[in-house]
């Protein structure tokens, strides 16, 4: 990043960059705020997970509770803040156009985080929802719907107004992710909450948007930042373009069936299953396809790149995507499904598509982005590092263990002479290596967080003296 | 994919396709205007459980403390996963057993064992126990006490009738006694619902 200064992007783009700084900022560091809480309750759920004294007896920290808020903080909290913040960056920066009406975006941000501020106590008061990734109550529903329409509007306006004659692979992305988002969300919202379907369709309802919201909407971000980075921090173009054509085809059409595999063994008709598991085999094909684009673009120019932070979350973004995605297929086979279905097993899963795939990738752009958006190097760049570091070995820590522990706690509830509670007992092992994974993680969080306010000292600065100024503008006006 | 409306077209004709053949067509199928809640089977009329009356607020209190986040409601086929071997039901789950519920919670974590037939399992004094301490009942257990839906209430000249009987080291001091509240009264009787103790036609098949 020293030859920021030298970039000749850097003054083309300048009216872009100056256009969404406020919107992304705000974003960016409500985002932090949320990270914070989710480390806390990441680490709070994961401790009363296998020690269940540990604050027992009180009604607003319950497990069930804690938990549901915990999803909600890292999801919707951590997760939504700043893929908001890296899709519309990285919209506008692809297109070429800069966004308009900077003002409604921060209104929309206040009303996102606002809204599910009030959704979280919701949850910690007992209003919450069973269905996973759906916990949120239904009140806060229509503000939040609302926020991430005005941000799915500006960002597919942003693209429909380019001014780059060139369309890339992570635009395809992110409009889809802009279109997907509003419409899983009304899709399954209207068919839960406001005109209820009645009977087991309900759970296949959720467990459709629960694959859609980490596959269409953090996957497709995850993989439009992928398809940005790695040829940007190579200066290599990806393997094979034609293939990512298929791979985008691939995602909308067969990826967006892969939910009701999870349901096997349930009260559905076998065709429900049998789709969700032939998506979910066929899906192997596109795993394969950004494996090749990504892991094999970086592997080719292995030797070619000087050692840099960014670079790393993007290593691992990309094996993770190839990874997980693999798994989804393993996991959806009935045979292995029967051994991990309703396992800690799953919890791996989805933290390692979470957390592995987009929250590295988000973590990358947030450390491409702001330099670019601020026209100032990070002032510590050891900290991307040692950021890395920290999330990489606290998502080895916390996948490994679930991942392994989860399988012989599926292998032994197969085996009924085996009482349960000796399953519950060698479950709650395991699950002491996710504590101790939080410790990492979090501390990983808390150096981004610093670093990220020491970046922003100015910003805040000015914005602090802009506001006393006001301030006491006002007190003289009073005083005359 | 060069314009905004290919790319437009594929996203919205992609989702459009999986969330009207997926949901939209198995809503039909599986719901109320294809299947019947009642049902005739082996000379019985048979009507599929419904949450009435307390049951019903004990669902909501179930929901409320989140007790779906680690115990599933379906027991699965016979040949499929261990459910059947562990007792937690007779038969396997079918969609008509949920028809009349309000909210389906089949849940997807099984932390705790399954309650699709905790009613036949244990009775009411086992389960207000269990709420109250689960260590009490279960001597490996990872759930917490749910303590905070009794009340701790000064002892009159006559005991209370549904003041819970405690043994050993979880006596509590003398003059007092422990009674649940209207909470833990309703999601007892909402565990003590869950019992699908009728066959269906397609109950007894295999998938």
């Amino acid at each position: 990043m020293s030859a920021l200064e030298t970039s000749p992007e850097l003054r083309g783009t300048s009216a872009v960059d100056n256009s969404l700084k406020g919107p992304v900022l705000f974003l960016l560091i409500s985002g932090a705020k949320w990270l914070i809480l989710a480390s806390i309750l990441g680490y709070l759920v994961s401790w009363k997970s296998h020690n269940p004294g540990f604050l027992n007896g009180c009604e607003l920290l319950t497990i069930g509770r804690v938990q549901a808020a915990y999803t909600t903080a890292f999801l919707y909290g951590f997760g939504c803040n700043i893929s908001f913040a890296i899709g519309l960056w990285l919209i506008a920066r692809l297109s070429g156009t800069p966004i308009g009406h900077g003002l409604v975006l921060i209104l929309a941000s206040i009303c996102w985080n606002l809204a599910l501020t009030v959704g979280l106590v919701g949850i910690l008061m007992g209003h919450l929802n069973a269905f996973e990734f759906l916990e949120l109550p239904s009140y806060v529903a229509p503000p939040l719907f609302i926020s991430s329409l005005v941000f799915s509007i500006w960002g597919i306006l942003c693209f429909k107004n380019r001014t780059n004659e060139i369309t890339y692979a992570a635009e395809w992305y992110l409009v889809a992710a802009f279109l997907a988002f509003p419409w899983i969300n009304l899709a399954t919202k209207t068919m839960l909450f406001i005109k209820p379907s009645s009977g087991v369709v309900q759970a296949l309802i959720a467990s459709w948007f629960a694959n859609n919201f980490l596959w269409l909407w953090f996957g497709s971000l995850a993989i439009a930042a992928l398809y940005y980075l790695v040829p940007k921090l190579l200066s290599k173009a990806v393997l094979s373009y034609n293939l990512a054509i298929l791979g985008f085809v691939l995602l909308i059409f067969v990826g967006s069936w892969m939910g009701a595999a999870r349901l096997v063994g349930g009260p559905f008709p076998a065709w429900v299953i049998t789709s969700g598991i032939a998506a979910s085999i066929t899906m192997v094909a596109f795993f394969v396809i950004t494996g090749i684009n990504f892991f094999g673009t970086l592997w080719r120019n292995r030797k070619s790149h000087s050692e840099n932070g960014i670079l790393l979350f993007v290593w691992f973004s990309s094996l993770a995507l190839l990874i997980s995605g693999l798994l989804t297929a393993f996991i959806s086979l009935r045979g292995v499904a029967e051994v991990t279905q309703f396992t800690i097993f799953l919890d791996a899963h989805r933290f390692l598509i979470f957390y592995g795939v987009f929250s590295m990738a988000a973590f990358a752009v947030v450390y491409y982005m702001l330099p670019r958006l601020l026209e100032r190097d990070w002032p510590m760049e050891f900290m991307i590092c040692s950021h890395f570091w920290l999330a990489f070995v606290g998502t080895i820590l916390l996948v490994v263990p679930l991942t392994l522990g989860g399988w012989q706690q599926g292998a032994a509830m197969l085996d009924a002479t085996v009482p349960f509670s000796e399953v519950v007992r060698h479950t709650s092992y395991w699950m002491v290596g996710r504590s101790v994974a939080w410790i990492f993680l979090s501390l990983g969080h808390l150096g981004f967080i610093m670093h990220l306010f020491v970046m922003l000292k100015p910003e805040c600065g000015a914005c602090f003296e802009e506001l006393t100024r006001i301030d006491s503008e006002k007190v003289e006006g009073t005083e005359v | 994919m060069k314009s905004f409306g290919a790319l437009f077209l594929i996203v919205i004709t992609g989702l459009t396709t999986s969330w009207y053949s997926l949901l939209v067509v198995t809503a039909d199928k599986l719901g109320p205007g294809n299947l019947n809640s009642s049902v005739s089977f082996a000379g019985e009329d048979i009507v599929v459980h419904a949450d009435e009356g307390l049951a019903a607020r004990g669902k909501d209190v179930y929901l409320e403390m989140g007790c779906a986040l680690c115990h599933t409601q379906q027991v699965r086929r016979p040949g499929y996963g261990g459910d059947l071997d562990r007792e937690w039901g007779s038969r396997q789950a079918v969609p008509r057993d949920y028809l009349l519920q309000k909210n389906v919670i089949l849940g997807n974590k099984r932390q705790g064992p399954d309650l699709s037939n905790v009613g036949a399992r244990h009775d009411a004094t086992w389960l207000y126990v269990h709420l109250f301490r689960p260590g009490i009942n279960s001597e490996v257990t990872t759930m917490p006490d749910y303590s905070f839906l009794f009340e701790k209430k000064e002892l009159d000249i006559t005991p209370s009738s549904n003041a819970l009987q405690l043994a050993g080291n979880d006596t509590i001091e003398e003059g007092y006694e422990i009674v649940p509240t209207k909470d833990a009264e309703a999601l007892v009787a909402y565990l003590q619902s869950l019992n699908l103790d009728y066959d269906l036609p397609e109950s007894r098949r295999v998938r």
